[in-house]
């Protein structure tokens, strides 16, 4: 159970909040997980009382919930909600905001300690950390803890990168800060860790010897849905290979850590994004590849090609594919490619690890007349999160025919309830103190100098770009970067 | 309620396509440890037979007992007036012990336009890392869609419904092309399976296996309408003996390795699909002939007596036929070649 404390957040009117930060709160709440002290003051600049910003969040919340609401409960909850009006840049906000944080210290016993969470457009992160600082709310008024969350995007490059998180860093030490990256928090996610070093058999196997390749993909059904603005400046490699799909690629690929802390944990992260073999030039060319979707259908509708899509520049050049072929140099993983793929309007939602291994031996079953499919452990991110074993049997009868099955196991299932959501485990990290499932400067920065480089050949290069059509798994040009190691992109 | 309605009612729970996945997960959580879902096979039936889809969730449901499968059910109808998209879920569960064991069934109505997402909708429902079996119930379009073919691993189809096979023919060889691996699956082959493993037999015998380079004259009764079953029966011996159709005679025989001709006829009769199926050479006969569920194959050679044997006939069901292949694995490696052996007679 965390301590209690009061969480304010910057940019309490926005989609965030509304369908991901006070739903999981809720959550929690709703658990026992959370302290009866603890007090959400959201702040921003639009008009409205406590009364009316509560109803809203209820609206949110009981469309976003992933339990439904009770309303008794919700009721208690909801009188931990407050609503501090004020704009980003009005000092005398800030220092009103820090009255009524005391006055929530004494009227709700959240004993001084802050967590503050920046929720905004990121343009906005600088005035905020500038007048957190100014108005003294960066530290305790008393013995707790004053705390940030830093929501993505960490920066567009390696130079921005570096100038948000010393901008952060002269509000609050880096043991104070939180750069939160959701995939982290997802059951699944941390799964993996327990998968690989809470189960002798696996570690023995996870290694060049035994392993051909490994398969990283996030795919979704959807196109930009509103955020056109952001994402044509962005494009799938800022958005998401930087860190979500880099960060299961570490968590797959890293040493054994020393201990469970979270330095532990993000020391060895940080080695495996040094020991990525940088791609550059015409590395670029061969092992990266970008695709923007065309007209398509996804679930049997008609959908419009990106180009088409309101708010998008109609010649823009935004990649919402993205295919790397990435090599991790070391002991471990030499010659093993790690193939990672993302896209927008592809067939279906699934974000997965599939580690590929090795064929048996060419002889007995897996020989020229009848070859045998390779073992396959997939590791589901979402939705359905579990694991499962592709393996080889022997159909019934009296011939010898091997066909390949799958041992399943679904968390939803087994467990016989819905998984957390992310943001739940990470608010309470972040309450708790414990940084093992966020981001630290230094994993940032190594993952912005990996892909700075292949973001410049991309800016640079004229050729035209590929086009994929909505509804399919992507362009031709992906396929090539498998066939070249003999495999092909798993059917998901 | 139109009949088309009442037929779509029958298979199972209406669902938004974009949740599908989502409604499956929740009917499972729902249904406790006291079922548990089973798949070793995405198996995809697709038919533009409005009729089809009531009795294919029946084959389903009828299969999915001995074979668990992930079911993707299609209906589509290209030619439709109005473009939307349907969906229903359904499981099909058989006790196991305490347990039950169950198949989902997930099926699409695409009517107009939407019917061109078939490879998307195939492409999102699939349950990775399982086989992909793709029923294509009724004729093959062409150009063969690449895309969608180049997933299959197992490509079915049932020659035996097929009024002009041989354009079909030429349409399966294309999606062959296009799809890489694919093997195929023709249930009218798994039909006359247990025919051809009789015939076989006839031939077991030292004193017959020599004949079998002196044939000179095959005959097989087939059931009306069952024409391309008798001629996938002819094409496999054919191929195996190294038999050529002569295209430019007006019809009726093959030209032996030797250059010996070997006259054969097909005849209808009532029955079963293979009724009777007689091999002579010279004076010798071979026969295999359908007695009720079995087949009585009878060798006639000077200086050998009549040895009747019996050997099972299988069953013809779609149910069976469709167990059968499914059960299978790997190519049928001497289908192609029979059927090449009797293209110009389709």
């Amino acid at each position: 159970m965390p301590e209690p404390c009061a969480l304010v957040i910057f940019g309490a009117t926005g989609d965030l909040t509304h369908r991901k930060l006070v739903p999981a709160l809720y959550n929690l709440a709703a658990e026992g997980a959370l302290p009866q002290a603890v007090s959400v003051v959201g702040f921003a600049r639009r008009d409205k009382t406590d009364a009316v910003f509560r109803t809203e969040l209820e609206e949110a919340a009981r469309k976003h919930s992933r339990q439904a609401l009770d309303d008794p409960l919700w009721s208690g909850f909801s009188d931990s909600i407050f609503y501090h009006r004020s704009a980003f840049d009005d000092t005398e906000g800030y220092r009103s905001l820090a009255r009524r944080l005391d006055e929530l210290d004494a009227s709700r016993g959240t004993r001084g300690n802050r967590l503050f969470y920046l929720a905004s457009a990121p343009d906005q992160f600088e005035t905020i950390l500038h007048n957190l600082s100014a108005s003294g709310l960066n530290h305790s008024p008393e013995s707790g803890w004053a705390r940030v969350i830093v929501e993505k995007p960490f920066g567009t490059d390696l130079p921005s990168a570096r100038a948000l998180n010393a901008l952060v860093e002269g509000a609050f030490p880096e043991s104070q800060t939180y750069r939160i990256d959701h995939y982290l928090g997802k059951e699944t996610a941390q799964n993996i860790m327990v998968l690989r070093f809470a189960n002798a058999i696996f570690e023995h196997l996870w290694n060049s010897r035994y392993i051909a390749h490994v398969q990283i993909t996030a795919s979704e059904p959807l196109g930009v849905e509103g955020r056109a603005g952001y994402y044509d400046k962005s494009g799938a490699l800022r958005d998401m290979v930087q860190n979500h799909l880099l960060q299961l690629l570490c968590l797959t690929a890293m040493e054994p850590p020393a201990g469970l802390d979270a330095d532990s944990v993000r020391d060895e992260k940080v080695k495996v994004l040094r020991s990525l073999r940088p791609l550059r030039g015409e590395d670029v060319t061969r092992h990266a590849v970008r695709a923007q979707y065309g007209a398509g259908s996804i679930n049997g509708k008609r959908v419009a090609a990106y180009r088409d899509e309101e708010n998008v520049n109609p010649e823009s050049t935004a990649e919402t594919y993205a295919a790397l072929q990435i090599n991790v140099d070391n002991w471990r993983w030499a010659g093993v490619p790690f193939f990672l793929r993302v896209g927008k309007r592809l067939p279906k939602a699934a974000t997965e690890i599939a580690i590929h291994f090795k064929g048996a031996p060419p002889v007995l079953f897996n020989s020229a007349s009848q070859t045998v499919d390779d073992n396959v452990l997939v590791i589901r991110i979402q939705p359905d999160e579990g694991v499962s074993l592709r393996m080889s049997a022997k159909l019934p009868g009296a011939a010898v025919r091997v066909e390949p099955v799958k041992m399943d196991f679904h968390y939803g299932t087994s467990f016989g309830k819905a998984t957390p959501e992310a943001y739940e485990r990470l608010l309470l990290d972040a309450m708790s103190g414990d940084a093992t499932l966020f981001a630290r400067r230094d994993e940032v920065e190594e993952a912005w100098r990996f892909i700075d480089p292949i973001r410049r050949a991309w800016d640079e290069d004229d050729a035209p770009l590929a086009i994929y059509s909505a509804g399919s798994w992507g362009p031709t040009e992906a396929d090539d970067l498998l066939k070249r190691h003999g495999a092909v992109w798993r059917r998901l | 309620m139109s009949a088309g309605e009442q037929v779509i009612e029958g298979v199972g729970l209406p669902v938004e396509i974009g949740r599908i996945d989502r409604e499956l997960g929740r009917l499972w959580e729902d249904a406790g440890e006291s079922r548990t879902r089973a798949s070793l096979v995405n198996l995809v039936l697709y038919s533009e037979d409005p009729e089809a889809l009531d009795e294919n969730t029946r084959l389903v449901a009828e299969i999915a007992g001995r074979h668990a499968c992930r079911a993707i059910v299609i209906l589509a109808q290209p030619d439709a007036v109005e473009s939307r998209a349907r969906a229903w879920i359904n499981a099909h569960c058989y006790a196991a012990g305490k347990r039950q064991i169950c198949s989902e069934q997930i099926t699409f109505h695409l009517e107009g336009e939407s019917a061109a997402a078939l490879p998307s909708i195939v492409f999102s429902h699939l349950d990775s890392d399982l086989p992909l079996c793709f029923w294509w119930q009724g004729l093959f379009h062409r150009p063969a869609d690449a895309r969608l073919w180049s997933w299959v691993d197992r490509a079915l189809y049932d020659s035996g419904v097929w009024e002009e096979p041989a354009g079909q023919f030429e349409a399966v060889w294309e999606l062959a092309a296009s799809g890489d691996g694919v093997a195929l699956c023709d249930l009218n082959w798994a039909r006359v399976l247990a025919t051809r493993f009789a015939v076989a037999s006839l031939f077991d015998h030292s004193a017959a296996l020599g004949a079998l380079r002196r044939l000179d004259r095959v005959e097989i009764a087939h059931a009306p309408g069952c024409r391309t079953a008798a001629l996938l029966l002819l094409g496999w011996v054919a191929s195996r003996l190294g038999w050529k159709v002569q295209p430019m005679i007006s019809s009726g025989f093959f030209l032996a390795d030797a250059g010996a001709h070997v006259a054969f006829e097909l005849t209808e009769a009532e029955g079963a699909t293979v009724s009777r199926c007689s091999f002579f050479a010279g004076p010798g006969e071979f026969r295999v002939e359908r007695c009720d569920a079995h087949f009585e194959a009878t060798v006639r050679v000077a200086g050998s007596d009549e040895h009747p044997r019996l050997f099972g006939a299988g069953r013809e069901t779609l149910p069976e036929l469709l167990v059968s292949e499914l059960s299978r694995g790997g190519r049928h490696g001497n289908y192609r070649r029979a059927v090449e052996a009797i293209l110009p007679l389709l």
